[in-house]
């Protein structure tokens, strides 16, 4: 077995070739940092917050994660021991500070990228805020972590701080092992039949359906140039970014009453809002592009297993999804081809959303930057037992995303239920130059407008809906 | 047949075996997601060597339901 400073390696799962794939093209490495901080309103024992940030290090292996190459070139991964994975803890006391400078300086620090090789992929500080709120902010590497694994990380930390200072409660239960994990889907990903099965079903769908078409968040106009530029009046794909990724993240918030609105359609019709979400946004699209035929990239965080669910590490892939929905369909049949169609993809998620891309370009070869889908989107799932902050009770506690300032993407929505009170939260990660606040706003209003009518009036045709908003 | 359907939920969920009921719903009431319950459908179709519909799994929504579906199509199996 081949290893680093005496640990085994193993190689980048396709979730992190993914990552690992758009780092190449992007010229702020700071692109896959996550930023995040969770503060409780209550004064902290930082000794013991200390202790409890340096027990989740040890138990969760994903944290202790390293990244090498090898002489050719070729990343890899290893995890170091406990001991050389323990993480400096750092305290920052913000509270002379206003909010916006506590805020910026944070900002500032998710804005400085890894040292890519044998170095730690997160950091942790401990802070205490303006508003007298107590807690951690935690940066990391997307290649280590994402959204799920981040909450079950500072979960775990809460847990083992609560562990410590509280008569009667219990210590949390183990983590799953990110080794465990990583060589299962190593093993899915060295042509298993299951890899065989996902690539047929993926391959089958590419190769059975005409060529897609780009639908641009202001209608035609993307494509439109793209056409004039080429000369092919036929032209289906178009770039969809800027020649710079400097981004900004803009937030629309929904409140709890609306959101308990779109809820109840989501649980009369057995549906999960992912659906409607998607519903709205192909919608959107068809609204301003006419085409029946609607594509956009959207992400399965692939954690069912319990031991999926606790292993940490970074597991998201994203595929763009097609529905191809006649304006005399009903809303509630477009609902229902996205369910059925979701959960086909579901079964098949594993499959390495790079091949996926490959396959597909060598079907429609086209020049780089030219893309089918005008954005991506991600749902934070709140399953009905919500899935773990709860621990803190009626304790007030806040949790804000840092925007590293870049992306490769033009848009990348994210919605995200809201704790404080049970609302939505509309996150729009987005290119400067390729997509302003303004037209996000209409879209986001335009949204809403599509997804109220359709939940109010699931039997009005997309065509009516069309007209109607 | 329930008792292995609840085992297996249980690798999905931080639920006890004695917390789930026929009637429970995978959703509502067990707190699977649509890739939980997905997935673990996946599982199912190995462990007795099935296939499920795709119509029929977006029907299904209580334990008793998966049951029934899960004892008819292994009788038909066999």
């Amino acid at each position: 077995m081949r290893k680093r400073k005496g640990y085994p390696v193993y190689p980048l799962t396709a979730a992190q070739k993914f990552h690992f794939f758009y780092l190449n093209f992007c010229p702020k490495k700071e692109v896959l940092n996550i930023g995040t901080s969770l503060t409780i309103e209550n004064d902290l024992d930082f000794a013991v917050l200390k202790e409890s940030i340096c027990k989740a290090y040890e138990r969760n292996e994903s944290m202790r994660i390293r990244f090498a190459q090898d002489k050719e070139g070729t990343w890899y991964q290893y995890v170091v021991s406990p001991e050389e994975g323990r993480p400096n803890v750092d305290f920052v006391d913000f509270s002379d500070k206003t909010m916006e400078e506590a805020e910026q300086t944070m900002t500032e620090w998710t804005r400085v990228p890894f040292k890519p090789i044998d170095s730690p992929m997160s950091r942790i500080v401990m802070i205490r805020m303006p508003d007298g709120y107590c807690g951690v902010y935690l940066l990391s590497d997307h290649r280590i972590m994402d959204a799920q694994s981040l909450i079950g990380f500072l979960r775990d930390v809460i847990e083992l701080y609560c562990n410590t200072l509280y008569e009667g409660v219990p210590y949390p239960k183990d983590m799953a092992s990110y080794i465990e994990q990583l060589q299962k889907d190593l093993a899915y990903e060295a042509g298993s039949k299951a890899q065989q099965r996902d690539a047929a079903f993926f391959q089958n769908m590419i190769d059975n359906s005409p060529e897609p078409i780009y639908n641009g968040l202001d209608g035609t106009r993307r494509l439109d140039e793209e056409r004039k530029r080429s000369g092919d009046p036929n032209a289906r794909a178009a770039i969809n970014v800027s020649d710079s990724v400097d981004s900004a993240l803009d937030i629309f918030h929904l409140e709890e009453e609306p959101t308990k609105r779109l809820l109840s359609f989501c649980e009369n019709y057995h549906v999960s809002l992912q659906c409607l979400l998607l519903m709205g946004i192909r919608t959107y699209f068809q609204k301003m592009n006419g085409n029946d035929d609607v594509s956009v990239n959207f992400a399965i965080a692939r954690r069912a297993t319990l031991k999926e669910k606790k292993c940490g590490g970074t597991r998201i892939h994203s595929f763009p999804f097609r529905t191809i929905l006649s304006e005399d369909k009903t809303f509630l049949d477009g609902v229902y081809l996205i369910r059925d169609q979701q959960n086909a993809y579901f079964r098949h998620a594993n499959y390495d959303p790079v091949a996926y891309f490959a396959y597909r370009g060598k079907k429609y070869p086209h020049q780089g930057g030219q893309t089918y889908e005008p954005m991506s989107l991600t749902y934070q799932p709140m399953t009905m037992k919500s899935q773990g902050l709860e621990k803190l009770g009626d304790i007030h506690y806040k949790t804000k995303w840092y925007p590293n300032g870049a992306t490769t993407q033009g848009m990348y929505l994210t919605v995200m239920h809201r704790p404080e009170d049970n609302g939505l939260d509309f996150c729009f990660e987005h290119q400067v130059k390729a997509v302003s606040r303004e037209q996000l706003e209409y879209f986001y209003y335009y949204l809403c407008k599509i997804m109220f009518k359709g939940a109010e009036n699931p039997d009005l045709s997309v065509g009516d809906i069309i007209k109607l908003i | 047949m329930f008792e292995k359907l609840a085992e297996i939920i249980c690798n999905y969920v931080e639920v006890e075996p004695e917390d789930i009921h026929p009637e429970s719903r995978f959703i509502e009431d067990l707190g699977l997601t649509s890739f939980d319950f997905m997935s673990m459908l996946g599982e199912l179709e190995e462990e007795f060597d099935i296939e499920v519909e795709p119509k029929k799994s977006a029907e299904i929504r209580t334990v008793q339901e998966a049951v029934d579906y899960l004892t008819d199509l292994t009788e038909e199996e066999i």
